[in-house]
């Protein structure tokens, strides 16, 4: 697995990219509207390192509880993985817990991602390699 | 253990966990009806549950769990 970027909740995305532009960061493209997420999400880079930034669209987005608690925030880190369910398998084993079954993800292409949680380290999302 | 028993020692977990000793938990509670109740505490909620009823779940069953009521089903089909 490899480091794919790290998720970072804001309240306003546009804002928080100008900032991380300000940082040094390019941005990849314009926020996209997640619906199943009700959120939007962009992504930018820097040296190598990429963020993505999500933001609730709503109250009654998945997101809002989250960005109510860590606020403005990294929050999970994304590794890319050339096989989804056997990385799934292998952190299940080593004690990560699901929190959503594998989906479809917009913002990146529409390569499915799947989330875990881990008492040490926190929320790990996994991203299937594009082919 | 009965359900009934599952069901008074969820309670108890669940307002240990979520620090509000009024919850009542009914089968159809879910995350709408509990404060702090998140996808994050989700996955703490199912560790301590694990712990508590010594019991393991799998991964497909820990993502069907809908409400309490699911999760008592469980706990009752591994004790």
């Amino acid at each position: 697995m490899t480091l794919h970027h790290v998720g970072y909740l804001v309240a306003d995305i546009g804002a928080a990219a100008e900032e991380f532009i300000l940082l040094g960061f390019s941005q990849e493209w314009e926020p996209i509207y997640d619906e199943a997420r009700d959120a939007r999400i962009c992504f930018l880079q820097t040296g190598g390192t990429r963020i993505e930034l999500i933001c609730p669209a709503s109250p009654a987005s998945p997101y809002a509880p989250l960005l109510k608690k860590f606020k403005n925030a990294p929050y999970h880190l994304c590794f890319e993985t050339d096989g989804l369910e056997e990385a799934q398998a292998e952190l299940f084993s080593r004690g990560y817990v699901p929190v959503r079954p594998p989906e479809a993800a917009p913002a990146l292409g529409g390569r499915r991602v799947a989330f875990f949680m881990h008492g040490g380290v926190g929320l790990i999302e996994l991203v299937e390699r594009a082919c | 253990m009965s359900r009934s028993e599952v069901m008074a020692a969820l309670q108890e977990l669940f307002r240990e966990l979520f620090d509000d000793g009024s919850i009542t938990l009914t089968d159809a509670t879910t995350a709408a009806d509990i404060d702090g109740w998140d996808s994050l505490e989700h996955v703490n909620l199912i560790v301590t549950v694990e712990k508590r009823f010594r019991v393991r779940f799998t991964m497909d069953e820990i993502l069907s769990l809908q409400s309490v009521g699911d999760m008592a089903d469980l706990v009752c089909e591994k004790t």
